[in-house]
Parts: structure tokens; C-alpha cells; sequence
């Protein structure tokens, strides 16, 4: 061997194992990369090939309390194009706008983009979106969605609410309860190569989506929609601004019916109503947005207004809880009382002359009431204010609620007081005042008015939602006079009107100047709850601005009269028990 | 094995078959392989799934041509032209910048003469190969001599600093340079110094990577240039991952989702256009991925199988010109191997290095398989007696 020497091979065996080194290095590399960083380098390029298409959920149903559906949901469908999947792009823009009834030039813009994926269309009919899927052209996606439908369209518009673009809720009950109506997204995961194109080898997997939960409100449609009716009648009759109805179990909180017209179209809530323009008159605004935001208020919960005369009821029941006044008690009302320096006028001008306490509630007689206010004095007056739930908020479950507006404890002179015990210098909420009536008359029991009564999942599984009941605001004793000399009311003081016969009814009316004062427009409204003795259902009827004869006594009771005409017996209400009635009082 | 052999054929002369079969094996599973990767770039571009293959065939029979024909010819013939080689290979370099040279995935390295496409840095390996052997024999021991080492280092430096400055390809003037360290330190019987040497390198490349880092946390990313960037990257592949780190980072979600077993031949996600290069310089990674760690380990064996042949080989080579010989590609194999496989596993910083007989490249495996023919004559003219 020629010049190749020992130390040659030597060297060339460090060379080689230096090289096996370097590989055994490098396996152990590819080890820690591919035993121990294999989950996570396979997450990584999992989530680089996976592409995500969601599926929608469908929303949860709304239903009333006998199970007739609110809101419902149609299929509708949204048609898009894969550019990189488009074999023949002009069928694919002639089928298009064919079906879709687009221009060609939008079509083809979409059409020829270079992106993933571009949305043609949403929200096409189901059988259009079944027509061009049929057309079968490679590239095309029809992907089905819902779209909320509201099978009765202006029912309840405004305490339903209605969803938006991603079915999500915009207003009442469906933002109030989104979260159980909304449910869970799907998905569909497919693999794609780098640029987009599905694998089909690979197939694709899916999370399912899961269906919102159903919501079963206190509602009642028929009772909704006769109310409805009759507030659109005296709506009509009386040239009114706008009725509302508030329908109420006094003794849970449930809500029957809760009616603001003019409603507006669930199923096209952006579009503003002609009934709604008209009266806006020459008020209506260019903002659109604004107009819009007026014509979805619920007055019985957005709005406050100064209750007037209805809310004597509630100076009565704090003098009779103090012991102050009682219901022998006797006055004398000269058409007038002097406090400080101000004269409040009694509404019957040449006075009620001698009258007690029952009687004068019955005549609705003002400088009665301001004594009785001004025996328990502006302190004790403001403690029972606060006491009755006043000062808060009724904890309704829908969106928006209105605080009360009123006067600071210390600002609270004699006059404030005097205007306060009949019901004025301070604003509540319809659903303020009803919720506080219905604590009086039920036995003290300050409930949490309510339109969400059951929760029902995709299993049928039920949840009753529960209200919190605040107890003790009035004694037994105060609640049961107050029943008494409110039926006295209606069978024979102001309330007249809202007598039916056969029932034993009770109830207050109210007559109130809108603020601010001196414009000549009024507010009626008149409260009334059956039986009388043991209350069953309680009805507030405010009438906004009405043209004509104005009073709550002689337009307000005769809408709540004709809805317990038909409703009392719908709900199974007890006929009266007058003659041993009368004899316990 | 070599006693065995001797007593069932009773031939004169040795001839390595392991070392043939290992090869053939390489070359058909880099077929194999190269198909699985690049069919769906071949049919997105070219219209033809198997595009990438044919051109890759064509040139593995070319290279068993060649192969064959130099195993057949006595190596010492080739001793007369290693010098004119050499300079023709140089030539080819420079020819790069004329109009015969031309331009491909952003990177100006190869040439066309009469329709045949050439790397001419592929061709300065084999050339300088043959020239160093040559050089070092007449040398004799002056080779350990600091002017030896000189003579020896500037004619690789000399073609590593063209391709380097003319072609921009540092991993070939790597691998040119890395040779002739390989085959000067087994021709050499001095060991501290290039112990020092390798010190140093590593210092230096440590002090480097430094220097860039410290560059980069003080806000200045311009003094870093085109190499401090990956180097930056090399660090933090996600970091970078919109740009230099990308390459590195879906080779590495190709490694990882492998696993131990892979997802079995043909199944990559990564080569569906996720990996840039796929069939070139990342083939591994998309072995790792079908074939997982398994599959990983397999061609980790046979390539070093090929280094111990070539090893046995050398050891038993007739004079030392064939022994050099056989070092010089063993070496050569050997840097390519590491070298890629380190970086496909971001073990290093990203260059460009492909994997011998399995990356896509018509010059690579020609001169490979003329290689591995020069290694194989050597070993033909062992004498079975002096094997011991």
C-alpha cells in the first residue's frame, strides 16, 4: 500500500464517527420534534389547513303561555362563490342573476375576486337557494341559515323585540333574553390545501350546532291581541297619541298583555309604520335612526308620566297603614285647600261638601287627599314612597326601564307634598304604577312584574324562572280596606264605567295633565283588578292625548270593561259574591 | 464479511455491493419520494403530475451511466485531468455571469449549453475532489507543513469565494471549503490544530450570532443584513414567520405532525403548497411527515450505512490517491447530509443544502452518481489478499 498509513485510517475512523455523531444529535432532534412537539406541531398545522365555515344555530322559539308560537324561524338561505372552485364563471354569473335578480356587473365583480370565499347573497329564499344548488355548477355555495319570523307580526311588537343581521336581539324580550335564545354556533371544519381548494380524501367533520332554548312568556296572544284591538279602537275614536294596556296577574307578577299602539311590524322593524308617520306629523325628523328608536319605545316601560288621580290609591294606603286617617273618617271639601300660599283646586270646582274617607276616594276628591298627605307629613310621606318599592325600579325583564323622577327628600316642602298625594310633581312608569297598586291590593306583596316564565331546553328540560317578591309593604287589614273602597269606586264612585256585570271590580281612574302644563293635553288612564275581593288580574288603560272628552273615568274604564267582558270569563274568573260582599264592608 | 466473500467467490479483486445497493436504494426511494412531493406543484404548474419525475429520471440514468462507465475505468486515469478539470470547472463558474448562465427561483447558479442545464458548483466538488487527491499525493509530506495546508486550503477557497461572490450560493462554497478541511485533516497526522480550528470556527460563529442578536434587541435590524435576519429567524422561527422564518416553520408542522409513524406514503398536507421547496432543499421534512420518525431514522441508517462503506473502503483503498479519493466524497456526502438535516430541523440557520440522491436536481445527482462510480472503482481494485 502506497503512501496510506496508519494514522490515515485512524482519521478517517474519527471522521466517521464524528459524522455518527452528528447524526445521533440529529435523530435526537427529530425525536423532540417528533415525539414530544408532535402534538403541537400537528395543533399548528392542523389549524393552517383547517378552514371554518359556521353553521348557524337556529334561535330559540318564543311562546306565549299556552304554548302558541311568538317567534318562530324560517330557513333562508346565503349563496356565495369559491373563486378558486369556479369552473365556468360566466354560467356561474348568468345563473346568478338569473335567480337572484342582481345586476350582472355586481355578480361579476364578486365572481372574478381573487379571495377564499365571497357572500353573493343572504337571507334567499329557501327554494331559490334549493334552485341554484340544483344548477350544481363547481365554485357555487348555498349554505342554509335562519331568519327570525314573527308569525303574528305586530303582536307585542314592542315587548317581543326583534333580531338583527346575526340573529342577534336588537330590542325587548330578544336582547333581554339572548343568551337562552341565541344557542351555540356550529362549525364545519374542512381541510384545504394552500390555496384554498378542499381536499375531499379528507372529508370534513362538523360541530353541530346547538339549538337555542325556547322561552315561554306570561303572555297570553288572545288576550294580547283583544287587547290590542280595543286600544287601536280608542286609539281611533278618541284621536289619541297612543294607548297603552297593561294586563297583569296582581298576585305573581305575570303579565298578560302588555299593548302599545300603534305597534309597528315585526317581520320589517325598520320600516316606519304609516300609522306611526302620520302621527308624528310634521314632527318627524330626517334621522331615520332616531324615528326608528321612537317608534320601538314601549310607553309602559320607557316612559314615565305623572299618575295622577290613580295614584290617591297609594296616599290611601300609606294613611291607613299609619293609622292617620280611616276609612269613617269625615271631610269637607269646599272645591279648594290652601297650602302656604298656594290654592290647589278640587276638581269639582263648587266642592264636594261633607264626605268621608270612602266617599271621597269614590269622588277622587283632592283636598282630602292633600289633608290626608299632609297628616302624615313630608318625612313619613317620602319613608312610605320608598317603602311601596317607589323609588326603584319594578326589575321588569325587558331592556330599558325608566326610573321614577322625584323630588329629593329634603326638597320636599308642604306644597310638594300636597301635589304628590294626588298624584302629581313626580313621574313614574305605567309599570311602576301597576306593580305598586297590585303590592296594595294583593295583600302587601310587592312583586316583580314579568314576561319570561319558562326557560325550555332542546331535551324539553323546563326552567321556571323565579322573581324575587318583596313581602310586608302594606298589613293585611290596609290591603283588604283598600280592596273595599276600591270596588266602592267602580260600583258606585268615578269608575262607573268599568263595571261589568256580574263581577265584582275594583279600581281608580285618573285624569293628568301631560308635562308641560297649560298645553291642553291630557293623559286618561284608569287601573281596575277582579274579583275585587281576591284579585285575580289587574288592568292599567292609559290613553295618550285624547281629543274631546278627556276623562279617565268617562274613556279610560269603558276599554278596561270591555276587555273583562271577554277575558274574565276566558280566564275563569269567579262571578261576584255582591250581597255578602257588601255586608262584610 | 470480506473472508466470507473470499472463500465463496475465490475473485481476485473486491467489489462493493452493499455499497451499490445502498445507493440503488437511495435513488429509487428518492424517486419515490420526489414523486409523492412534488406531483401536486407538477400538475398545478406544468399540467403533469409526474413533470418533476421524468426530468429527475432522466438525469438518475444519465448518472447510472456515468456511474457505471467510471467504475469501470481505472481512477488513476483520472489523475492526468484533475488539474484541466479543475480550471474547466472554474470556467463554468464564471460562466454563470455570461449569457449562458440563467436564472431560477430567484437565484442566478446555472448555466444551458447546447439545451443542458448545469450547476457548475455541483461540478467544482467532484473536480476539486480529484484535484486535492492528486495535489496532496505529489505533496507528500509536505502536506504538514503550514505551506501544504495553504496550497491545499486556497485551491478549494479559491472556487468556494467564485461561487460564493458569483452565484451567491454560501452552502456550496460551504461544502467546497468543508471538502478540502476533510481530506486535509485525514491526509494530515496532525490532530491540535485543526482541533483549534474547529474551536475557532465555532467561536466565531457563536460571536456572530451574538453580535446579530444584540443588533436586533437594540432596535437596529440594518447591520444584520439578509444573513443576521436568519439568523434571527433561526432563533424564532414564529417570529419571523411571514418571512424568513416561514420555510423553517412549515418544515417544522411538517416534522412534528408526523409523529412517530407518519401519516403514511403520499398523505402530506405541508407539500400541498404550505412548504416552499418541498422537493428541493425540505424533501426530509416531507419523509418525516409521510413516513414519521420511522421512516426518518431509515434514511438517517442508510446514509450513514453509505459513510461506513465508504470508510471501509478507504481504509482498504491500494495508495493513497484512491483512498483520498473516496475520503473526499464520503466527506462531501457526509457535510451535505448533516447539513440539510439540520437545517430542515432548524438545527442551524437556513441555507440551502439539498439531501444527496433524494432532493430534485438534475447536476446534484449526476455528480453524485459519478462520484459514487469513482468510489466503487476504488473499491474494485482492492486486492481480497490485502484486505485484512
Amino acid at each position: 500500500m502506497r503512501g496510506y498509513k496508519t494514522f490515515h485510517r485512524k482519521k478517517v475512523l474519527i471522521l466517521f464517527l464524528g459524522v455518527c455523531f452528528c447524526m445521533l444529535l440529529l435523530a435526537g432532534r427529530l425525536v423532540y420534534l417528533m415525539v414530544f412537539q408532535s402534538a403541537y406541531y400537528t395543533q399548528k398545522a392542523l389549524t393552517l389547513h383547517e378552514r371554518e365555515r359556521s353553521i348557524k344555530a337556529a334561535r330559540g322559539e318564543i311562546w306565549d303561555r299556552n304554548g302558541t308560537v311568538l317567534a318562530a324561524n324560517k330557513t333562508v338561505c346565503t349563496v356565495s362563490v369559491i373563486h378558486s372552485q369556479i369552473k365556468d364563471p360566466e354560467a356561474v354569473i348568468e345563473l346568478l342573476c338569473r335567480e337572484l335578480s342582481l345586476d350582472e356587473e355586481t355578480v361579476r365583480k364578486r365572481v372574478e375576486k381573487v379571495s377564499s370565499i365571497e357572500r353573493i347573497k343572504s337571507n334567499v329564499e329557501k327554494e331559490t337557494g334549493d334552485r341554484i344548488r340544483k344548477a350544481d355548477l363547481g365554485g357555487v355555495k348555498v349554505d342554509e341559515d335562519y331568519k327570525r319570523y314573527y308569525p303574528y307580526e305586530t303582536l307585542a311588537s314592542k315587548v317581543l323585540g326583534f333580531t338583527g343581521a346575526d340573529n342577534q336581539g336588537i330590542i325587548g324580550l330578544e336582547v333581554k333574553y339572548d343568551d337562552a335564545l341565541r344557542g351555540q354556533d356550529g362549525t364545519i371544519y374542512t381541510i384545504t390545501d394552500a390555496r384554498g381548494v378542499e381536499i375531499d380524501a379528507q372529508g370534513e367533520s362538523r360541530k353541530e350546532p346547538v339549538k337555542g332554548h325556547t322561552l315561554q312568556l306570561t303572555l297570553d296572544r288572545n288576550i294580547q291581541t283583544y287587547a290590542t284591538m280595543l286600544a287601536t279602537q280608542a286609539m281611533l275614536a278618541k284621536e289619541a297619541e297612543g294607548v297603552s294596556i297593561l294586563c297583569m296577574n296582581p298576585q305573581n307578577g305575570e303579565i298578560y298583555a302588555c299593548v302599545n299602539v300603534p305597534e309597528f311590524d315585526l317581520n320589517a322593524p325598520y320600516d316606519l309604520t304609516d300609522e306611526f308617520i302620520s302621527l308624528r306629523g310634521e314632527k318627524l325628523t330626517d334621522n331615520l335612526q332616531d324615528e326608528r328608536n321612537r317608534m320601538w319605545r314601549n310607553n309602559c316601560i320607557n316612559d314615565t308620566y305623572e299618575p295622577g288621580s290613580t295614584f290617591k290609591v297609594i296616599t290611601a294606603a300609606a294613611g291607613l297603614e299609619e293609622g292617620v286617617v280611616t276609612p269613617a273618617d269625615t271631610f269637607h271639601c269646599p272645591g279648594f285647600c290652601v297650602v302656604e300660599d298656594r290654592r290647589i283646586r278640587c276638581h269639582k270646582v263648587t266642592g264636594h261638601g261633607s264626605e268621608n274617607f270612602v266617599q271621597a276616594t269614590m269622588n277622587s276628591c283632592n283636598p282630602v287627599f292633600v289633608a290626608v298627605g299632609l297628616r302624615l307629613g313630608p318625612e313619613k310621606y317620602y319613608d312610605y314612597f320608598k317603602k311601596f318599592g317607589l323609588l326603584q325600579k319594578t326589575g321588569v325583564d325587558l331592556p330599558g326601564e325608566a326610573g321614577t323622577i322625584m323630588h329629593k327628600k329634603e326638597d320636599i316642602g308642604l306644597v310638594e307634598l300636597a301635589t304628590m298625594s294626588f298624584g302629581q310633581s313626580f313621574q313614574i312608569t305605567p309599570m311602576q304604577l301597576l306593580t305598586t297598586f297590585s303590592s296594595i291590593i294583593n295583600g302587601g306583596n310587592r312583586i316583580t312584574p314579568h314576561f319570561g316564565k319558562t326557560i325550555i331546553d332542546e331535551n324539553g328540560k323546563k326552567e321556571e324562572l323565579q322573581y324575587p317578591v318583596q313581602k310586608g309593604i302594606v298589613s293585611q287589614e290596609t290591603s283588604q280596606t283598600m280592596r273595599e273602597i276600591l270596588e266602592k269606586v267602580v260600583s258606585e264612585g268615578g269608575g262607573r264605567n268599568g263595571q261589568v256585570e256580574g263581577y265584582e271590580i275594583g279600581g281608580k281612574t285618573a285624569t293628568s295633565q301631560t308635562l308641560p302644563r297649560g298645553t291642553g293635553r291630557y293623559i286618561s288612564s284608569f287601573i281596575g283588578f277582579a274579583p275585587a275581593s281576591d284579585p285575580q288580574i289587574i288592568t292599567l288603560v292609559v290613553i295618550q292625548a285624547p281629543k274631546g272628552v278627556y276623562y279617565g273615568g268617562t274613556i279610560a274604564a269603558p276599554v278596561c270593561r270591555k276587555l273583562y267582558e271577554n277575558i274574565l270569563p276566558y280566564l275563569n274568573i269567579e262571578k261576584g259574591r255582591e250581597n255578602t260582599e257588601r255586608e262584610s264592608s | 464479511m470480506q473472508k466470507r466473500r473470499r472463500r465463496r467467490e475465490k475473485r481476485e479483486y473486491f467489489y462493493d455491493y452493499t455499497l451499490l445497493f445502498v445507493v440503488l436504494f437511495l435513488v429509487f426511494f428518492g424517486l419515490i419520494m420526489l414523486y409523492s412531493t412534488s406531483s401536486y406543484e407538477a400538475t398545478l404548474d406544468f399540467g403533469n403530475g409526474a413533470y418533476y419525475l421524468r426530468k429527475q429520471a432522466m438525469a438518475t440514468v444519465l448518472g447510472l451511466v456515468m456511474m457505471l462507465f467510471i467504475s469501470v475505468v481505472d481512477y488513476h486515469v483520472w489523475r492526468r485531468f484533475a488539474l484541466p478539470a479543475y480550471l474547466v470547472s472554474l470556467v463554468l463558474v464564471v460562466l454563470v455571469k455570461t449569457p449562458l448562465g440563467y436564472e431560477a427561483n430567484g437565484a442566478r447558479r446555472w448555466i444551458k449549453i447546447a439545451g443542458i442545464s448545469l450547476q457548475p458548483a455541483e461540478v467544482v466538488k467532484i473536480t476539486l475532489i480529484l484535484l486535492l487527491a492528486s495535489v496532496i499525493c505529489i505533496m507528500g509530506k509536505q502536506v504538514r507543513t503550514l505551506k501544504g495546508i495553504a496550497i491545499v486550503m486556497g485551491a478549494a477557497m479559491i472556487p468556494a469565494a467564485m461561487i460564493l461572490l458569483i452565484t451567491k450560493n454560501m452552502s456550496s462554497a460551504i461544502i467546497i471549503a468543508g471538502i478540502a478541511a476533510v481530506m486535509l485533516f485525514v491526509a494530515d497526522p496532525h490532530y491540535k490544530r485543526y482541533i483549534l480550528i474547529a474551536l475557532a470556527v465555532v467561536g466565531v460563529a457563536a460571536l456572530a450570532v451574538l453580535v446579530i442578536v444584540n443588533a436586533a434587541k437594540g432596535g437596529d435590524t440594518s447591520t444584520g443584513g439578509f444573513r443576521g435576519t436568519r439568523i434571527l429567524a433561526w432563533l424564532n422561527p414564529e417570529a419571523y414567520s411571514d418571512d424568513k422564518g416561514f420555510q423553517t416553520l412549515q418544515a417544522l408542522y411538517a416534522i412534528g405532525s408526523g409523529g412517530l409513524w407518519g401519516k403514511g406514503l403520499g398523505q402530506s398536507m405541508q407539500k400541498l403548497g404550505f412548504l416552499p421547496e418541498a422537493q428541493n432543499d425540505m424533501v426530509f421534512s416531507i419523509i418525516c411527515e409521510e413516513l414519521g420518525l420511522f421512516g426518518a431514522f431509515c434514511v438517517i441508517l442508510l446514509f450513514v450505512m453509505l459513510l461506513w462503506r465508504m470508510m471501509v473502503i478507504a481504509n482498504n483503498a491500494p495508495d493513497l490517491f484512491g483512498a483520498l479519493l473516496v475520503v473526499g466524497v464520503m466527506g462531501h456526502f457526509a457535510i451535505q447530509v448533516v447539513l440539510n438535516i439540520a437545517v430542515v430541523t432548524n438545527s442551524i440557520p437556513n441555507t440551502g443544502i439539498t439531501l444527496p440522491f433524494i432532493s430534485y436536481g438534475g447536476t446534484s445527482i449526476l455528480f453524485l452518481m459519478s462520484e459514487v462510480g469513482l468510489v466503487l472503482n476504488v473499491s474494485k481494485s482492492i486486492r481480497l489478499r490485502d484486505v485484512g
